[in-house]
């Protein structure tokens, strides 16, 4: 870290460590309330140097518009849910500031909010999406079996290393704002707006969003918007971190979803139909909605071939704080769902899950929902190596065995192991389909030192000494002299979002192009050599599993503890092909850690509930996996040849612990006890 | 009340609440940029520093407890030899760790080099899983851990740097 | 939100220490307050405290044959690193369920005992291993048991105007012992609870049974544990089934919701078994 608190990997600077002279702390005053309208708002006497800001303040804009939603900026009549932003107060003593939050009253009369997603009305519908093709009520009609099962994913927080905030100053004639966040060009569009001020007046510096798993897509725009209008009203720095209460209860989480499924099979357990209502639950204002419910739709049937579909989703407003994507665009919990679905079939089947999956599978040259397939999923090349490396044939029969002998309603059966199979788009999980660009610039200097300027926040250090490495070697020269510029809007056109694995697939493909074009100019052309490459809107591949996925199957092995009752992995074995590698090393230890995290999701991250919106205490209880509960895991990679095209592989474990896991706790705990608790992630938070 | 203590070997004295913790201390007075408060309640590590020898959560430490204390942070971590020493175990295992956790790991990892003991697997476990890390695999940071008081044995048999 | 400090005392000796109380008999003694700061309860109160950290004594640590003296201010991770005293092996067990290692450095064993609302993880672990405690106030010092530190209610019952000397535990080794941590939350109470069982046994048959569930109250069938104790292993299965009842019906008029008490009654049961199959 150098003095200004930038890192010295990412060079992204930390945003607590932002310092000015005069400076202004920010705090938020937030509705006592999830639904109502705003009768009065009582600010005590506030001293010299203090000042409270209002809706009524805003010079432009009152709202922000993003993802096809229109959010206040501070709300002035209606409140849409607990927490929401109303004022905020200004001034250079953050104790003094907390004090005043303390004696202050606002009067909200309170409506009756909206919680419940699983049952709406059409006035709460955000955004629908629906498909159908074949047959459906025939099928179900002469189906052999009928599978039906509900199955449910709670939201879950992004837990970053540092909470969001944003700091605002002035630089001569410009306004400066720096917020952790994955898109600065969508925070600088907002801030214009906003301050009603002309886009070069304004500039956006990224600092280091931490492991924000996506949940930094917009929410920044808000406090950034916060920070910027105290500076501006007060003419001096400002800075506005949230509390790591607020951050947790107030930000974005992971839309909760909810999958019915009902699933026709024919006497040799293969999918004759499948019929599918999707429920995401959007939070207020329903920010996103249109792209969940598109992303969840692509998803629905997983990998697998079914004749005849009907399937419907909902992006559903409610009266919780607005829902984010967080490591996929519902991508992750409806999978979960499919993959929960195609256990429960093989099941009743009596199949083994192998063999159900792979007699359900897309085929190449077959006509699907994604269209025909050029190529096969490698299913039985990543089955194959994850089945050998955990003995999954054999353990998967003696549980069953155990489980279906186990007659004492009373205990559980005890042991476990589960698989699933799923696969991660080109540009990763949560890429939205139609607002893509990115854009890099590469500079050889006189001094040949060789600099890089890209327009999306690297991820981590990792992601950035691969960009280095990349550079250097192309160029012909050592690490050292490659260095990366921080993220501003006022270099690089409109790039963004940076999503979980854009870092990693998509500015190395333009840092690639770009050293290319200086290495074939680098003795033409006298230096300094400048090139800028972008690549803009390729909109995904827009249902399912396409041809240029990298795919992945897991297998999970748990005991319940005798004791507690609770899961307790065994082990984890992961297979991928992500087709060419480019540093297997990384790769590897990019995926564990995906994989790690992932388990601490399904394990112990239960945000606590209480009527309808996060508990009080919740923030108290909730809890993160600690390194030492995590299990070895092990990973193999399949399909690594020269040649072949490298997919982005870092969201993988988001889609595949989830079901694997939960496949094996289906077979470790009794069937009866599973009726009410089947298809809930995450499963527990004890410590 | 007035507080006095040591800071990466500067005597520090200062008025403050009794209530303030060390972390907000640190970070509100620009003493040591290194210490992120994340979660403030204990529990995510990131505020590590090390207190009369051992590591706390510096959000945990209220300023009336700090009289005379002796506080070693990343800033004065990364003035000693085992410093250099940490560096290398991690660049040797490929452990890039983000800019809000590498302090605190570091720190961690500086107290189990002034172990006399080899410490165990076991303890090595219980003190870096007091910081939540969601980036890395934790078979890593174990491993680079194992790594440094190998390293160090090296040095003290003379092979330091081979 | 913050803790609010009014008045602070950081007294050197026991003397002190007590003349402190005696001059302020609200005040609250502390240890490494670790359960002070994260606290919702204590935010926003105006508190006088009394840190006893550098009190010398309060540090020491006393072993003779038969018990081992831990003063209250000995840190959590001080009673970690004791050697090769297998009688402590429930106390060590119900310690690694706490915090992080860079918590136990400074939480105390004091701190853990003398909770004001809520029993901390070890107090069921020193309970069933019959642990003493001796309280210093402006009267003197005087030993009691430790279940003198829970009130009618079963809740806890500090005395004010007192704080803890030491601990006094039995080195007498438990064979089998098990700790169950359930729930949530950071800190003991409704959401993060602890059961600990330690038994003995001598010629196929339980010699000594102890069974303790801490939380917000305490939980102790004594009349179960008298049962249990000289029936001869392995227990019929009705038996087991007797004392998941048992123990259930008690976790429930201590207030337990249903889900938890009947987890921890189906931790009992599964001891019971594991007992009779000597593999615990
Ligand atoms: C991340 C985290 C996780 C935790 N997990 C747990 C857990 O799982 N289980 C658990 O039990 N605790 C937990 N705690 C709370 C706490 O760390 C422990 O209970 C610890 O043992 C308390 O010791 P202390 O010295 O810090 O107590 P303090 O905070 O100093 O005091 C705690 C209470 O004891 C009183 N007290 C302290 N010393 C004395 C004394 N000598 N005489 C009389 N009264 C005294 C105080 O007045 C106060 O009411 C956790 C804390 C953190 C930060
Ligand atoms: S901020 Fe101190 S442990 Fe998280
Ligand atoms: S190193 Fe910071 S989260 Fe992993």
């Amino acid at each position: 870290m150098d003095k200004r608190g930038r890192s010295a990997e990412t060079g992204l600077p930390i945003l607590s460590n932002f310092r000015a002279a005069d400076l202004l702390y920010v705090v938020t005053l937030r509705s006592p309330v999830a639904r109502g309208r705003i009768k009065s708002i009582h600010i005590p006497h506030l001293p010299r140097g203090y000042r409270s800001i209002t809706a009524d303040d805003i010079p432009g804009e009152p709202y922000l518009e993003v993802f096809g939603a229109r959010l206040p900026v501070l709300a002035s009549n209606q409140v849409a849910y607990q927490g929401e932003p109303i004022a905020l107060l200004v001034g250079p003593d953050p104790a003094r500031l907390r004090e005043a939050l303390e004696l202050t009253h606002i009067t909200v009369e309170a409506e009756v909010p909206d919680f419940n997603f699983n049952q709406f009305n059409s006035e709460r519908i955000a955004a629908r999406d629906s498909r159908q093709y074949g047959d459906v009520e025939l099928a179900f009609s002469i189906a052999q079996q009928v599978v039906e099962g509900d199955y449910r994913a709670a939201p879950l927080y992004h837990a970053a290393q540092e909470a969001q905030g944003a700091a605002a100053w002035f630089d001569y004639d410009k306004l400066m704002v720096r917020t952790g966040c994955q898109w600065p060009h969508l925070v600088h569009r907002q801030l214009a707006a906003v301050l009603k001020v002309k886009d070069v007046e304004v500039v956006v510096e990224a600092a280091d969003p931490g492991t924000h798993l996506d949940s930094r897509l917009w929410y920044p725009a808000l406090v950034a918007c916060h920070a910027a209008l105290a500076a501006v009203l007060c003419g001096r720095p400002a800075l506005l971190v949230l509390s790591p209460e607020e951050d947790f209860l107030y930000t974005t989480l992971r839309s909760p979803v909810f999958c019915s499924y009902r699933a026709a099979l024919d006497k040799n357990g293969n999918f004759s139909a499948l019929d599918a209502r999707v429920i995401i639950n959007t939070g207020a204002y329903g920010v996103l909605a249109d792209e969940l419910s598109r992303q969840a739709i692509s998803a629905v049937a997983g990998a697998y071939a079914v004749p005849n579909l009907r399937v419907q989703t909902f992006a559903v407003r409610s009266n919780l704080p607005a829902m984010g994507p967080l490591a996929g665009m519902a991508i992750p919990q409806v999978l979960f769902a499919m993959e929960r679905l195609a256990n429960d079939c093989a099941r009743q089947c009596e199949l083994d899950p192998v063999r159900f999956r792979a007699a359900n599978l897309l085929k190449r040259g077959v006509d699907g929902p994604q269209g025909k397939r050029k190529k096969n999923i490698p299913f039985s090349q990543l089955c194959e190596a994850v089945c050998q490396a955990s003995d999954f044939y054999r353990k998967h029969a003696s549980f069953e065995l155990v489980r279906k002998r186990h007659s004492d309603p009373g205990s559980n059966p005890g042991r476990g192991i589960g698989l699933a199979l799923s696969w991660q788009p080109p540009a990763g999980l949560s890429a939205p389909a139609n607002v893509y660009s990115a854009a890099v610039e590469v500079e050889l200097t006189k001094e040949l030192k060789i600099i890089i300027r890209a327009g999306l926040v690297p991820g981590t250090g990792g992601t950035v000494a691969i960009w280095k490495a990349l550079a250097a070697e192309i160029i012909g020269q050592s690490p050292d002299t490659v260095r990366i510029e921080p993220v501003t809007t006022a270099d690089l056109p409109d790039s963004g979002p940076s999503t979980l694995s854009a870092g990693i697939t998509l500015i190395p493909q333009l840092i690639e192009s770009a050293c290319h074009t200086i290495r074939s100019r680098r003795f033409r052309e006298a230096l300094p050599i400048k090139v800028k490459k972008s690549l803009r809107n390729r909109p995904r591949e827009a249902v399912g599993p396409g041809d240029g996925c990298a795919w992945g199957v897991a297998a999970v092995e748990l005991d319940l503890d005798r004791y507690t009752g609770q899961p307790v992995i065994q082990g984890i074995w992961l297979a991928i092909n992500a087709g060419h590698i480019l540093d297997e090393g990384k790769a590897r230890r990019s995926l564990a850690a995906s994989t790690a995290l992932a388990l601490s999701q399904v394990l112990s991250e239960r945000i606590q509930f209480e009527n309808g919106q996060v508990g009080a205490n919740a923030w108290q209880q909730y809890r993160l996996a600690r390194f030492m509960e995590i299990p070895p895991i092990h990973i193999s990679f399949c399909g690594n040849e020269p040649g072949s095209p490298a997919a982005g592989l870092g969201d993988l474990p988001f889609s595949l612990v989830a079901p694997a896991l939960t496949n094996a706790l289906s077979q470790a705990r009794d069937t009866a006890w599973l009726a009410d608790f089947a298809g809930d992630i995450p499963h527990g938070g004890d410590r | 009340m007035n507080i006095q203590f040591i800071l990466n070997g500067d005597d520090i004295q200062m008025t403050v609440d009794p209530a303030d913790r060390l972390a907000d201390l640190l970070k509100r007075k620009s003493l040591a940029d290194s210490v992120h408060v994340n979660c403030g309640l204990g529990s995510c590590g990131r505020c590590m520093v090390i207190c009369n020898g051992r590591p706390a959560n510096a959000c945990m430490i209220p300023a009336f407890q700090l009289r005379n204390a002796e506080i070693i942070t990343y800033e004065g971590l990364v003035q000693t030899p085992e410093f250099l020493l940490i560096e290398k175990a991690c660049a040797q295992h490929g452990l890039e760790l983000c800019q809000f956790c590498k302090p605190s790991v570091y720190l961690l990892l500086a107290v189990l080099l002034e172990q006399h003991n080899r410490p165990s697997g076991d303890d090595i476990r219980q003190l870096l899983s007091a910081v939540n890390c969601r980036c890395s695999a934790s078979e890593d940071i174990f491993t680079v851990a194992a790594a440094v008081y190998h390293l160090k044995e090296g040095r003290f048999n003379g092979h330091a740097g081979k | 939100m913050a803790m609010r400090v009014n008045e602070v005392a950081s007294p050197k000796t026991l003397a002190e220490a007590v003349a402190f109380l005696r001059r302020h008999p609200q005040a609250l003694p502390c240890g490494g307050c670790t359960r002070l700061l994260p606290d919702p309860a204590f935010a926003q109160k105006n508190l006088s405290l009394l840190s006893l950290g550098w009190i010398k004594e309060l540090q020491a640590i006393n072993r003779t044959d038969r018990y081992i003296d831990l003063g209250s201010c000995v840190s959590l991770n001080g009673v970690l690193a004791l050697p090769n005293i297998p009688a402590l092996d429930p106390l060590k067990k119900a310690l690694l369920t706490i915090g992080s290692a860079s918590i136990r450095n400074r939480a105390t064993l004091g701190g853990n005992i003398c909770g004001r609302d809520s029993f901390g993880s070890a107090f069921p672990a020193l309970s069933a291993m019959e642990a003493t405690v001796e309280l210093r106030s402006a009267a003197g010092t005087q030993w009691l048991s430790i279940h003198d530190l829970v009130g009618q209610d079963n809740l806890p019952a500090i005395p004010a105007g007192s704080f803890l000397d030491r601990v006094r535990v039995p080195l007498r080794d438990w064979e089998h012992n098990c700790i169950v941590r359930k729930g949530p939350g950071l800190l003991p109470g409704d959401t993060n609870i602890t059961l600990t069982i330690v038994a003995n046994i001598e010629k196929d048959a339980i010699s000594e049974i102890h069974i303790v569930l801490t939380g917000r109250q305490l939980v102790r069938n004594r009349a179960l544990e008298m049962r249990l104790t000289g029936k001869k292993l392995p227990l019929p299965a009705k038996e087991s089934e007797n004392c998941h009842h048992d123990f259930l019906e008690s976790a429930v008029e201590a207030g337990l919701p249903a889900g938890q008490a009947i987890a921890v009654a189906d931790s009992v049961r599964a001891f019971l078994v594991d007992l009779s199959g000597g593999a615990s």
